[in-house]
């Protein structure tokens, strides 16, 4: 059977999207379930009815040192910014985009700006998540590898994450210059480095959840 | 519990190195920014203490300079004594020792002889109130009396100092976090054994007498393997190594236990890749430092020290046995039959002759089945089986922590897998060294020349004084070995140990003598005298004798 390259092609975007969906949506699932499934594995092996969550998460939480932090937070955002650049800079995607507001989106900053503001928001939402109460420690992102062991090299590998976030930034950045011209191949890079960096920054999750399964 | 991480001399440096690794990533410029600070996993601190100045400068990159702010750093205790000042000239001309030696000479005598002079010659204390205010300043924070005594103990530079820089790390400082020291030391080379015994002595005689101290030492092998690495020959590494050891286990009053380690099994499974085998030592103390606590369930370091010091008058040997397995379901009687086994013994025991054990889990593991898989396995009874539990990550681990697992069997140390084989094969080794070169002992042999720096010899020459002291130490005021001195009691404890007592060192001995301590009849007698603390632990070990046998009710 012959394979018809460009309906493959044509595929690959939207599979990569429904992935990058999937991967992020069951990292969310898995991490409040890893968490939930140690506590109340706690109150079973230390014999009690129920642990206090707050102890729980004091205890459960280690340092992992303030540049990997700041680091894994600063990628964060950058993931943020890239789905947004790949989805919402060019209407190619869905049926609405910055380019709706055609007069800030030509401007000389007009990129930089949009980049800036879903930075800010993602930093918004960060924050937020971080005021919730300490029974609630589980869904602050600035708290979730705390809640892991993360050898060194997986942290080096989630820092350099912003390197490679930064590049898709730039290629959707691109995309959006030259629209209404598609470039296919730089869709598709940049959608590539947007799954796998969301992929090794997640991957701490899946690990535990891995290892967790028996 | 939180330790500060003690590593003295080459080796236990190199341990230490594996426990103190920053947890962040390392980035300059990042960390000037967000103000990162050092993280260690488990939030440990720690410290290296050195003797070889060029090794901790100039050979590792690791530890920086501690006097330069650096952090892990390392400090060498003797740069406190400045060369050719008054007290170190005071010290060579009447002892004949060099207090800037030490490590060098490959002994353990060497810095517990410094140790006691310092803690009983006068004219040295007045010597350093008068001539080192200076740096007893920086060492202790205080200025010596003019009689040469402190509110608590003789000022001891060298000793006082390396306390401070400890001290720093600990709940006794400033800002210090860790509520218990971990000395991690290696029983064969100088540093190590040399400065245990002083700088425990020293931190007890500080007025610390509940602060917890625990020793993890790595014994050294048989053969003449380690000779090269350790830059001494076998029989001087295993007299140094029961040196240190004699004095740990003799001292009431000194470290809450003693884990030990043997270097013939490391090396059996790690040949001579020391590296990987001073990373398998940091993965089998994880149990022991990693964080994640169950909530509510790790006692702090201080209850840990008096758990594991009850009802024994002396520091207890604690032999760990370590397994790790995948995690599963209903896995607690595999891992510890599998610690248990041959291949989860960091060192030679009998299990079922512990009197105690400590029960160290990393993972999500039962502790009552932990109790009764070990209690069936050893008969200890389920009561003094403690265990202490910690959320994991990957597998499964336990450390079990058997404490004495020896004595009762006069055939014992006929087996090869028997702590009373192990420690009489050093100890006559060590006896072998004594006899056959006795002028090691007062550093007169060929092997004991180096030359320095300057190109002078650097031999150590004892004086009439400090060799009579040593003479008597080693082989009793009448030079026979027949009544007292260490050769004496090494012999005596080989024969505890083929009669299955327990314990088999008992009476500590000293080099240069306290007089008050000295009463004629003490000399008479030959009895140790026993300070409050040693009565108090007899009477508390009594206690529980008899509320085990059922004769008197416990609280």
């Amino acid at each position: 059977m012959a394979i018809d390259i460009p309906t493959l092609m044509n595929s690959l975007f939207p599979a990569g999207t429904l992935l990058l969906a999937l991967l992020l949506i069951f990292a969310a699932i898995l991490h409040i379930n890893n968490l939930n499934r140690v506590h109340k594995l706690m109150a079973v092996l230390q014999h009690k009815k129920e642990v206090s969550k707050a102890i729980f998460y004091r205890e459960m939480t280690i340092s992992q040192g303030s540049n990997f932090t700041a680091l894994a937070l600063a990628a964060w955002i950058m993931l943020s910014v890239a789905i947004a650049y790949l989805y919402l800079l060019v209407p190619s995607i869905l049926p609405f985009s910055y380019m709706d507001i055609a007069e800030l989106a030509s401007s000389t900053l007009g990129f930089a700006i949009f980049g800036i503001l879903v930075a800010c928001l993602a930093g918004a939402i960060i924050l937020f998540l971080d005021k919730l109460p300490q029974d609630h420690r589980d869904l602050k992102l600035m708290e979730l590898y705390s809640f892991y062991s993360i050898s060194k090299t997986m942290k080096k590998m989630i820092s350099m994450t912003v390197i490679a976030l930064c590049i898709s930034v730039l290629l959707s950045a691109y995309i959006g210059t030259i629209y209404p011209i598609h470039s296919q191949p730089a869709e598709l890079l940049s959608l590539m480095l947007l799954v796998v960096s969301a992929g090794v920054l997640v991957m701490p999750i899946y690990k535990e959840a891995w290892e967790a399964r028996i | 519990m939180r330790l500060c991480i003690v590593g003295i001399g080459g080796a236990g440096g190199k341990v230490t190195q594996e426990f103190l690794g920053n947890e962040d990533l390392d980035f300059p410029l990042l960390s000037h920014i967000t103000g990162a600070e050092y993280v260690s996993p488990g939030a440990l601190q720690g410290i290296w203490l050195e003797a070889d100045k060029n090794d901790a400068k100039n050979i590792q990159s690791f530890f920086g300079d501690m006097t330069e702010g650096c952090y892990p750093c390392f400090y060498i205790p003797h740069d406190v004594v400045s060369d050719g000042c008054e007290v170190h000239r005071l010290v060579r001309e009447k002892y004949g020792y060099d207090v800037k030696k030490q490590g060098f000479v490959r002994d353990a005598q060497y810095l517990k002889a410094i140790f006691e002079i310092f803690d009983t010659d006068e004219q040295i204390q007045e010597t350093v109130a008068q001539t080192m205010i200076k740096e007893m300043v920086e060492a202790k924070g205080d200025i010596p009396a003019a009689n040469g005594s402190s509110s608590s103990q003789a000022p001891n530079p060298i000793f006082d100092s390396a306390w401070n820089a400890i001290r720093e790390f600990t709940t006794l400082g400033k800002k210090g976090e860790c509520d218990g020291i971990l000395f991690i030391v290696s029983f064969g080379g100088g540093t190590g054994t040399g400065f245990i015994n002083p700088i425990i002595n020293h931190i007890r005689n500080e007025g610390k007498a509940d602060y917890p101290v625990f020793v993890l030492g790595i014994l050294t092998e048989l053969g003449d393997f380690a000779d090269k690495a350790q830059f001494t020959k076998s029989g001087r590494r295993n007299l140094a190594a029961i040196s240190a050891l004699y004095d740990l286990l003799t001292k009431g009053s000194g470290a809450n236990g003693v884990i030990i380690i043997d270097n013939e099994i490391m090396m059996s499974r790690f040949g001579n890749d020391y590296a990987s085998a001073n990373r398998f030592i940091h993965k089998v103390m994880q149990p022991v430092v990693a964080a994640r606590d169950y909530p509510d369930e790790i006692p702090p370091a201080q209850a840990i020290a008096q758990q594991s010091s009850r009802g024994v008058s002396r520091p207890p040997i604690f032999v760990p046995l370590y397994a790790s397995m995948p995690r599963g379901k209903d896995l607690e009687e595999a891992l510890v039959q599998k610690a248990l086994s041959d291949e989860g013994r960091l060192f030679a025991c009998t299990p079922e002759k512990a009197d105690f054990a400590m029960v160290f889990c990393r993972g999500f593991i039962d502790d009552e089945k932990i109790r009764t898989a070990l209690s069936k396995a050893t008969d200890i009874p389920f009561t003094r089986i403690w265990p202490m539990r910690k959320m994991g990550e990957g597998e499964n681990e336990i450390l079990i922590l058997l404490r004495n697992p020896y004595g009762g069997d006069p055939k014992a140390y006929l087996r090869d897998d028997t702590l009373e084989n192990r420690f009489c094969k050093v100890i006559s080794l060590a006896l072998q060294q004594i006899i056959q070169r006795p002028e090691d002992l007062f550093y007169e042999g060929k092997g004991n020349e180096t030359v320095g720096k300057n190109g002078k010899s650097d031999q150590v020459r004892l004086t009439e004084m400090s060799k009579q002291a040593l003479k008597t130490f080693f082989f009793g005021s009448d030079g026979s070995s027949k009544n007292s001195g260490f050769v004496f009691e090494l012999n005596e404890a080989r024969k505890r140990l083929r009669d299955g007592e327990k314990p088999f060192f008992i009476d500590p001995l000293r080099i240069f003598q306290k007089e008050s301590l000295v009463s004629d009849e003490t000399k008479k007698s030959h009895a140790p005298v026993k300070t409050d603390e040693e009565i108090a632990r007899i009477v508390d070990a009594r206690i529980n004798e008899l509320i085990e046998q059922g004769l008197i009710k416990g609280p």
